[in-house]
């Protein structure tokens, strides 16, 4: 057992209202800059969609995330003789057009036009060429199912969707939508770092934060195409690759990542989760349908002695410790069994855990009224508009039972509270969401306030960084203790 | 103070040995001039030299001795005409005092005769396929000089490895028809050439290697007398333009299956096609 620690994350769906806040906190803070203003390392992507670049999950074009091939895990998109090969055109990158072209607006046109018949215009200014251009795509040009016959009809995870199922999702009264917030996944078998021929992507150690390098980077931009998910970008003007990287300076000093901190609905939840780096070749590499069940068996219980024992021997803090206790993670992904995993059949085995959205049930017009009541709150679920293998083919690698399981558990902390609350309910169907779904009246409602309720240090907790100890590792601090100041590193030359 | 005067009698001593074996013109003679001229033996690179006083004066001899290329550049009708007679294998300047140019043109002097025709050469004459193959061995490196000096390829080329010979120095493809064995022999024994002086003074080559290496130089010039030189340099050339366009084909059949358009290109048309 090779216990190491990871700093892991929820986004409750539910709970999100597609306000890009979290993108533009990032922006702001990372990547507003030369070469990196098509990046955004924190996006918001409305599903149905194709999302941002577009068409991202279709790995049969992009050829990311890992593949298995005569039992053995391979990266899809390159083993060692193609990377040979194709070292020099790295033939599945997306190209410009599939981020899309950054652009201003020449705004000075507006107070400096001379005199005319027509109002002056800001014409829209490529940030790559300089020159004028006409937009044809932006990051979130499909949002809010806009343009759907273009975008949200081509979305990848309609596959093996019955064509009525299909048709239903953009009928006028019976579409739906729900956004759908990506950063990076920070995977414990990362494409990425497998990818890099160079050897500059790696994953921290102390909280298992995946960085590249900036001082090793070569270009080589084999971590764009390897990232099925597509969250490293190739900055073109310092040509070097960059991502998310979880904040880390915030987190070192205690704070959330900024787009955690901004989040309007407060659907972001960010703790510590132990695992066992022993593992992760065999589940990374085990059948599709058990992958989703595997993952989970690799994060270990941190109330277990046997496990602290282990992770104190590999070096994890006590105060790590302590807060894995204290994660929100732990008890959304563990003990509550209701967070699931974006496409785990990448095999990337990400760090990212999504509470699926429970979304309004298909409306009924035969009565000549808009009538959304089913006989049962459960009849919702069924009934949902978003088929349930779309949310099984984003979710669960396909797999519907699991998808409904935890829809199930989380429609039976709506009917708890509902017979808690309002109580119109017959106790009879509370009794019964819980029996199907093993719930309780007590983890119901702890359910319930952490995903209405919780305070601030209640979404993050963020173990001590113990940079001290990590610098100590680097230098000997006594040799320089008593030696700073002006002019004593550096003696005054006299010439 | 004694020490000083032992110094200073040590130095004198030095100068005096150097200048009065520098005025020996027999030795030096033997070590500058022997490889290529003899006296009165006949012609072996360069003329006999038996005589050559009373042909011309020593004025003429001492600027030919010390640079006989200035001289032929000059335009000096006797000096271009020897030149043209040894195929403008010129001969390495005189390093060396004026003193020590008469020394040797007063030793040739008194030396007297006159010159005869070229000896035969039969240095060569029992040279074996064994012997050319070593030599070959021994040029390029393959197998390496007894006294670990440098092997041949390191300055020289021959047409038969040429494209990885050095071209610090001449090429050897046609040695043995300036040289002769017996030349060959001479300058590979006294290596009277400055870079080769200094290359082997504390490497010299062996008999045995002279002899391999002097089999293979003849082989060489003979192969490429009979026309059976490959022109490796050319082929080299065309080599290299076959590879170069071997390599761009693969490069553009390979950059063919390259992600050039975007996923959402069909879209783009579309739209385009409607806003027209």
């Amino acid at each position: 057992m090779d216990v190491r620690s990871q700093i892991a994350m929820v986004f409750h769906l539910d709970k999100c209202i597609g306000c890009h806040t979290c993108s533009i906190a990032c922006k702001n803070i990372w990547t507003d800059r030369k070469g990196a203003e098509y990046m955004w390392w924190n996006n918001v992507e409305t599903k149905p969609g194709t999302g941002y670049p577009n068409k991202w999950e279709d790995q049969s074009v992009y050829k990311g995330g890992w593949t298995k091939s005569d039992n053995e895990l391979r990266l899809k998109g390159m083993d060692r003789k193609s990377t040979m090969a194709n070292i020099f055109h790295n033939p599945h990158m997306p190209v410009m057009d599939d981020y899309y072209e950054p652009w201003t607006y020449d705004y000075a046109n507006l107070f400096e036009a001379p005199a005319g018949d027509d109002q002056p215009t800001a014409r829209p200014i490529s940030l790559v060429t300089g020159e004028p251009i006409d937009i044809k795509t932006g990051p979130n040009w499909d949002d809010d199912l806009g343009g759907s016959p273009d975008y949200a009809r081509q979305d990848v995870n309609m596959h093996d969707l019955t064509p009525a199922e299909k048709e239903a999702m953009f009928q006028l009264e019976r579409m739906t939508m729900f956004y759908l917030p990506r950063i990076c996944n920070h995977c414990l078998n990362a494409a990425c770092v497998a990818a890099c021929p160079s050897g500059a992507i790696y994953k921290r150690g102390e909280d298992g934060i995946v960085l590249i390098n900036q001082n090793k980077c070569r270009s080589w931009r084999m971590c764009v195409s390897a990232c099925p998910y597509k969250k490293s970008y190739y900055n073109w003007n310092n040509g070097k690759s960059e991502k998310c990287l979880l904040c880390y300076p915030r987190l070192e000093t205690g704070q959330a990542p900024a787009c955690m901190h901004t989040c309007v609905g407060r659907i972001r939840y960010l703790g510590v989760l132990l695992y066992d780096a022993d593992r992760i070749k065999e589940i990374a590499s085990c059948n599709e349908k058990d992958l989703v069940a595997k993952q989970m068996e690799i994060y270990l219980d941190p109330f277990d002695e046997q496990v602290r024992q282990a992770a104190r021997k590999n070096g994890v803090a006590e105060s790590t410790l302590e807060s894995a206790r204290k994660s929100p993670v732990w008890k959304f992904v563990k003990e509550w069994g209701i967070a699931l995993l974006l496409h785990p059949e990448y095999r990337t085995l990400p760090n990212l855990f999504y509470v699926p959205p429970l979304l309004p049930a298909i409306a009924d017009t035969s009565t000549g009224s808009y009538e959304t009541t089913c006989a049962s709150l459960w009849g919702g679920i069924e009934s949902s508009r978003v088929p349930m293998q779309y949310m099984a083919n984003l979710f669960t690698a396909g797999d519907t039972e699991k998808i409904r399981e935890v829809l199930k558990k989380l429609m039976a902390v709506r009917i708890h509270r509902r017979g808690v609350t309002v109580g119109d309910l017959h106790e009879d169907e509370c009794k019964q969401a819980f029996a199907e779904t093993g719930l309780t009246a007590d983890v119901a409602d702890a359910i319930f306030r952490l995903t209405s309720l919780p305070k601030f240090g209640e979404r993050f907790v963020i173990p001590a960084a113990h940079r001290e100890e990590a610098t100590e590792l680097l230098e000997n601090t006594a040799d320089i203790k008593g030696n700073t100041g002006f002019g004593t590193l550096n003696t005054p030359q006299r010439i | 103070m004694v020490f000083m005067q032992r110094v200073s009698m040590t130095i004198v001593f030095c100068l005096v040995t150097f200048y009065a074996s520098s005025q020996d013109g027999a030795d030096l003679f033997k070590r500058t001039c022997s490889p290529c001229h003899s006296i009165g033996g006949g012609r072996l690179v360069g003329p006999d030299l038996a005589g050559v006083t009373k042909k011309a004066d020593k004025v003429w001899l001492t600027k030919f001795i010390k640079n006989s290329a200035d001289l032929i550049k000059s335009g000096d009708p006797a000096a271009v005409a020897i030149g043209k007679e040894y195929n403008n294998l010129l001969m390495p300047p005189f390093i060396g005092s004026e003193n020590e140019v008469s020394a040797i043109i007063n030793f040739i002097d008194s030396k007297g005769g006159s010159a005869q025709s070229a000896a035969a050469d039969t240095f060569l004459n029992a040279a074996s396929v064994e012997n050319v193959m070593r030599g070959k061995a021994l040029f390029s490196g393959n197998l390496p000089l007894k006294n670990a000096g440098s092997s041949c390829i390191t300055c020289h080329s021959v047409h038969d490895v040429a494209g990885i010979g050095g071209s610090l120095a001449k090429s050897l493809n046609l040695s043995y028809f300036i040289l002769k064995g017996q030349g060959i022999k001479a300058i590979l024994q006294s290596l009277p050439f400055p870079a080769m002086t200094n290359t082997y003074a504390t490497h010299p080559l062996n008999d045995q290697e002279i002899y391999d290496l002097a089999a293979y130089l003849k082989n060489i010039s003979q192969t490429m007398v009979k026309g059976q030189a490959t022109r490796s340099t050319f082929h080299f050339l065309l080599l290299g333009i076959g590879g170069w366009c071997l390599f761009m084909l693969l490069l553009f059949g390979l950059w063919r299956l390259r992600k050039r358009l975007s996923v959402n290109h069909a879209i783009f048309a579309r739209q385009m096609a409607t806003e027209k």
